[in-house]
């Protein structure tokens, strides 16, 4: 008998290997020695600049993870980020309205947002009203939000998360009220939308570049920089690969495609 | 089963349309009434939904009638999510909220990582496409081949985050890959606004035929 699975077992020592280079990297920054740093996100330097006008205008912040469930790593990036959302707020006094699809989401975000008043020494600013579940049904949720965005009118909304087709009716919304519009998702079908309707946008994988970069919290930066050296590894395999493949007179024989598929 | 629609609910339909789209012009009463309707209806659903399918036979067959009595303690787990409602012991309203966070992130480990290195060997096979008559290189297919590699790599350069965009030897790849990025994102967003021109034409079709019994639509 064999615990291993024809074709897997690169692919588990390679998730493996990124486990514990990543453990090793994260061991580093929290002992406050260099790792590399992560590059400029242009719509995290946005992030303070959107609160900021928020607080000169006195109107509201609005955060959603979009329709992603409990989960979902989306809406994990979006906790991270939530975090500095609400801290900016408590800092700046600037009200932050947070809405949700799901009901666990929900009660994960506020506790976040009630951490992060405490954190900042405000908790008497923390209004649980402001953390709302709107509807669990996807357009329910949507009709909701617009008509929030129409009576509150938020200065800057941020949705970072899972997004399906109200993600544009949510971004024109948004952009009709004027407000700055920070807006990420992994999702491939509406990140066109956000790119055409807000003002910055997280393309895929930088949501989860974008909590540690704005954090710098060690755990997160040690994860981004150990996965980015693995995605260069997968960068110099597909580039040797390709060289082998074409080389060779059968590329049914590269030995490389050998030993990744034992 | 074909929907045949009564007077009654074509009206209410119509009128729930134009109510919806009276948003375009302005955020106004009638636009309020249809969202209050449909956030309630949609509550009302949800709530009726979880009572049939999830907790009345969780309760009647599994506990009661088939004695899974294990059943209990994920209730009961569940339950002190109400907890955050009593601030002295909202403390306990952590325990489910850390229960399923941490399932989330263990299921998302165990069941949603692609087969990586499938895709990597998939990325890097034969460029050049060959005729199975003559023998011949297909030039269309090989060129296709070619863009399709060269596109991945810039993509996937662009996502580097430990490189900066001033590097001399991976920056210009990450700037190209932005290009193509957006290119791709371009062509998605073409095919999801006739995507949703065809959701607009069924609108326009029950407002027509259903509702108005405009001949010949």
């Amino acid at each position: 008998m064999t615990i291993w699975t024809k074709g897997m077992v690169v692919d588990f020592w390679f998730i493996v290997a990124i486990g514990i280079v990543t453990y090793v990297l994260i061991t580093r920054a929290r002992a406050g020695m260099k790792i590399p740093e992560i590059r400029k996100i242009a719509g995290l330097e946005a992030l303070e600049e959107s609160i900021g006008r928020a607080t000169e205008m006195g109107r509201p912040v609005h955060a959603t993870p979009g329709l992603g469930g409990i989960s979902a790593p989306e809406t994990f990036a979006f906790f991270n980020t939530l975090g500095y959302i609400a801290q900016l707020c408590a800092k700046y006094d600037c009200r932050l309205i947070q809405t949700n699809r799901n009901y666990l989401v929900h009660s994960v975000n506020e506790e976040i947002i009630k951490q992060a008043y405490l954190e900042a020494g405000r908790p008497d600013a923390y209004n649980p009203d402001d953390v709302r579940y709107l509807s669990g049904f996807q357009f329910g949720y949507t009709s909701a939000l617009l008509g929030m965005f129409a009576r509150e009118k938020p200065a800057a909304n941020i949705m970072i998360g899972y997004f399906y087709a109200e993600s544009l009716i949510l971004a024109e919304a948004g952009a009709q009220i004027g407000a700055i519009q920070i807006a990420g998702t992994t999702s491939t079908a509406q990140l066109p939308f956000f790119v055409a309707a807000c003002d910055y946008t997280l393309i895929g994988e930088e949501i989860y570049a974008a909590s540690a970069y704005i954090s710098k919290n060690p755990v997160l930066l040690g994860t981004v920089v150990g996965e980015d050296w693995f995605k260069i590894l997968v960068f110099l395999t597909i580039i040797v690969g390709t060289v082998i493949t074409n080389v060779i007179a059968d590329p049914k024989k590269n030995p490389l495609t050998s030993w990744i598929l034992k | 089963m074909t929907w045949t629609w009564t007077p009654t609910a074509a009206w209410v339909g119509a009128i729930a349309t134009f109510a919806c789209l009276s948003y375009l012009w302005a955020e106004n009463p009638v636009f309020r009434a249809a969202e209050h309707l449909f956030v309630g209806l949609a509550t009302g659903f949800g709530v009726v939904g979880n009572w049939d399918q999830y907790i009345k036979p969780t309760i009647q067959t599994d506990i009661l009638k088939d004695g899974k009595f294990i059943y209990i303690v994920p209730i009961v787990i569940g339950l002190l999510i109400y907890f955050q409602y009593f601030p002295k012991m909202s403390w306990l309203a952590r325990y489910p909220m850390s229960f399923w966070v941490g399932y989330g992130v263990g299921y998302t480990l165990a069941f949603q990582p692609a087969v990586l290195m499938k895709q990597i060997v998939d990325s890097y096979g034969s460029k050049f496409a060959v005729s199975a008559k003559g023998g011949g290189i297909i030039f269309t297919q090989t060129l296709n081949n070619i863009l399709f590699w060269v596109f991945l790599l810039t993509a996937l350069s662009y996502f580097f985050f430990t490189v900066k965009r001033e590097n001399k030897l991976l920056g210009w790849p990450a700037w190209f890959g932005r290009w193509v990025i957006m290119v791709g994102l371009g062509a998605a967003f073409g095919n999801t606004v006739m995507a949703r021109i065809s959701l607009f034409i069924g609108r326009l079709q029950f407002l027509f035929r259903d509702w108005l019994h405009v001949p010949g639509m």
